[in-house]
């Protein structure tokens, strides 16, 4: 078998918040194939971002801090890499994309200063040459008049035009995992399949491994090889989009399935499982879900579930196995 | 561009209009009688009436008002009661003055006040950002009468690098301009922390930094430009009141500008020189605040555009 490109071993990031410290992610593996699509699905607050920014090494502005694990890129720790080290694998081999696309370009620099500014971070090349490449990677998402867009601003472009130039500004460098998180939530839904088809024609063209973050099952069941589901800042199942849509184990996962909004209907929350996602101080002792569980058993308030099998959090399929 | 700034130039006839009617009427209501003081204690009521029949103060006040915009219109402001001169000159004479400290004050301003407001911004709550802070509330609440007489005393008196006042070289402008130029600097130095650490907590500066550009880059070519947009306008109020000429600071270092030649006329109940200077400080915050927004547009494409189509 290969090895991952990007495997996240035993990974903690935790807020110091006004002195008290908040743990967003407790202890999560996950590993990203070359030319997988992994999707990361979970409840808003679950820890999906601060995983991504954890990856990214981007946490230096909040108040959030990685505390343990280990994020091995081709086998080396991230994590232990100077910041000049880091700032290399930043847009070169690792790239993102975030949900906002209507403020994360810079509003006052024109799109092809923002491309070429990309290109030449990491590659050694002209100012003409990296407009070419700008150009060529406008035209790759599908932008049209893309000569034209490299001199315009990002308010003159819509939302899903600008998603496409934050896409074609992460793949410039031809890096090995692009990170999307959310990518298509802010978007309407004709644009948002616009927008899937062009991540999947860049992962087919430059076989980029791509963590998908989404609160969406139905775009994971469209996009995805692979998928964790995350809650309370833990992956409590994982397995291929097969095996979970088809045979879900954990009582959170069979929850979110049965939320996926009916063809035709509008409703994209997942309102169907019953209470909130609890927060940090109000986490149960045991299995964290446990407060909203139909099938919650006394053994689950007194103790964590680990992951059996290295797919599943839940005390029930233990006793499957048994 | 050009258009815009037409049409806004003409704009500001109307505006100035009025502007000329309230000064009018404000002047006159200053009490305190011009010919009096200016014909002195012992003088005759025949000749206290000289003077008024003279610049036309025995005339109702309607009159004197159609008289003052009838000679506006051909650029004639009229004459000095104390002096006799036009006040066209002593006002041509006053601005230059005013004009080269403000802009060597503003220069000041901005160089100080960009500088330490961008390294707090940058290193906020760590020392660097609690010293530009104690710099900064320091250069507002420090009266300027008494941070000009202290620099006096250190530098001239004591050290006696520059003159104590007067117009001249290079080296008359130094105290005066600092003295002038500090609060502005504390101020320019605030505002542009507080839109810096807004614009850094901005998407786009996260998606700079996932591109992997240094904390340089991010902060020189994506920040610093988007932290001065606000920054911008209020550099521009603070360059027009600069502009009107500091009447405490012209006063500690005998300046010839503008601001002292303002406090004389009150004194002295010198109505056209007060009327027109009030003009003519209305006329220059119009135009500054034209020149603004034209800045504005420039740093902020999204006006531009609106405003091109
Ligand atoms: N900047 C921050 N400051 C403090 N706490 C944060 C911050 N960002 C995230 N968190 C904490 O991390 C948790 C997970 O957030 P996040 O990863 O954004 O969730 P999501 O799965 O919706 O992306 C939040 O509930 C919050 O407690
Ligand atoms: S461990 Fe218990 S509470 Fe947690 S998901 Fe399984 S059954 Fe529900
Ligand atoms: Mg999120």
């Amino acid at each position: 078998m290969t090895e991952p490109i990007l495997s996240i071993n035993q990974l903690y990031t935790s807020f110091r918040v006004d002195g008290e410290t908040i743990p967003a992610v407790e202890g999560i593996d996950l590993s990203l194939y070359p030319g997988e699509i992994v999707g990361l699905v979970g409840e808003s607050g679950s820890g999906k971002s601060v995983t991504s920014l954890s990856v990214m090494q981007l946490l230096d502005e909040t108040p959030g801090e990685v505390t343990g694990g280990e994020v091995l890129f081709q086998g080396k720790d991230l994590l232990k890499f100077t910041d000049r080290q880091k700032r290399k694998v930043r847009g070169n081999d690792i790239s993102m994309i975030f949900q906002e696309p209507m403020t994360s370009l810079n509003p006052v620099l024109k799109i092809g200063k923002q491309l070429i500014e990309a290109i030449r971070e990491h590659q050694r090349i002209s100012q003409t040459e990296a407009r070419k490449h700008a150009v060529h990677m406008l035209n790759q998402v599908g932008i049209p008049r893309s000569e034209e867009i490299m001199n315009e601003y990002p308010h003159q472009l819509s939302g899903g035009m600008r998603q496409r130039v934050m896409i074609a500004m992460a793949m410039s460098c031809d890096p090995k995992v692009l990170i999307a998180d959310e990518p298509t939530t802010a978007l309407d839904v004709t644009i948002q399949a616009q927008i899937l088809d062009v991540m999947r024609n860049m992962r087919k063209e430059h076989n980029t491994s791509i963590l998908f973050i989404t609160h969406d099952l139905g775009v994971i069941a469209e996009m995805c090889d692979r998928v964790a589901v995350m809650y309370s800042g833990r992956i409590v199942e994982q397995g291929t989009v097969y095996e979970i849509f088809e045979n879900p184990k954990h009582p959170y996962t069979k929850g979110l399935l049965g939320s996926i909004p009916k063809l035709g209907a509008k409703e994209d929350r997942l309102d169907s499982i019953q209470g909130q996602v609890p927060t940090v101080e109000d986490r149960p002792k045991g299995c964290k879900f446990a407060n909203r569980c139909p099938f919650v058993m006394d053994h689950c308030w007194e103790e964590e579930p680990p992951l059996f099998d290295g797919e599943n959090r839940c005390w029930l399929h233990e006793r499957e196995e048994a | 561009m050009l258009k815009y700034s037409v049409k806004r130039i003409l704009g500001m006839i109307p505006l100035l209009f009025v502007i000329s009617l309230i000064a009018f009427m404000f002047v006159h209501l200053i009490p305190g009688d011009p010919a009096r003081l200016i014909a002195g204690t012992d003088a005759t009521i025949e000749e206290i009436e000289n003077i008024r029949e003279k610049y036309g103060l025995n005339q109702p006040l309607y009159q004197q008002y159609f008289d003052y915009m009838a000679n506006l219109f051909q650029g004639d402001l009229g004459q000095s009661i104390v002096t006799g001169r036009p006040v066209l000159d002593m006002l041509v004479e006053r601005f230059g003055p005013t004009l080269s400290l403000t802009l060597a004050s503003m220069a000041w301003a901005l160089i100080f006040g960009l500088l330490i407001g961008v390294i707090s911004a940058v290193k906020r709550n760590k020392w660097p950002d609690h010293l530009s802070m104690f710099l900064a509330v320091s250069g507002v609440s420090i009266p300027s009468f008494w941070l000009g007489l202290m620099m006096i005393q250190l530098f001239s008196v004591q050290l006696g690098w520059f003159p104590t006042g007067g117009i001249g070289g290079f080296e008359t402008y130094i105290l005066p301009s600092f003295t002038l130029g500090a609060g502005v600097a504390a101020i320019i130095a605030r505002f542009t922390r507080s839109s810096l650490m807004d614009v850094l907590k901005e998407d786009y500066i996260r998606t700079g930094r996932s591109k992997g550009l240094t904390e340089f880059k991010v902060i020189n070519r994506h920040a610093v430009r988007n932290a001065l947009i606000p920054v911008v306008t209020m550099s521009g109020l603070q360059f027009g009141f600069l502009l009107s000429g500091s009447i405490i600071t012209e006063t500690i270092f005998s300046w010839p500008g503008l601001g002292r030649l303002l406090i004389n006329s009150i004194t002295a109940r010198d109505y056209p020189v007060i009327q027109s200077e009030i003009l003519l400080f209305s006329l220059e915050f119009l135009l500054i605040n034209l020149l603004v927004d034209l800045l504005y547009g420039f740093l902020n494409p999204k006006i531009r555009y609106e405003e091109g189509s």
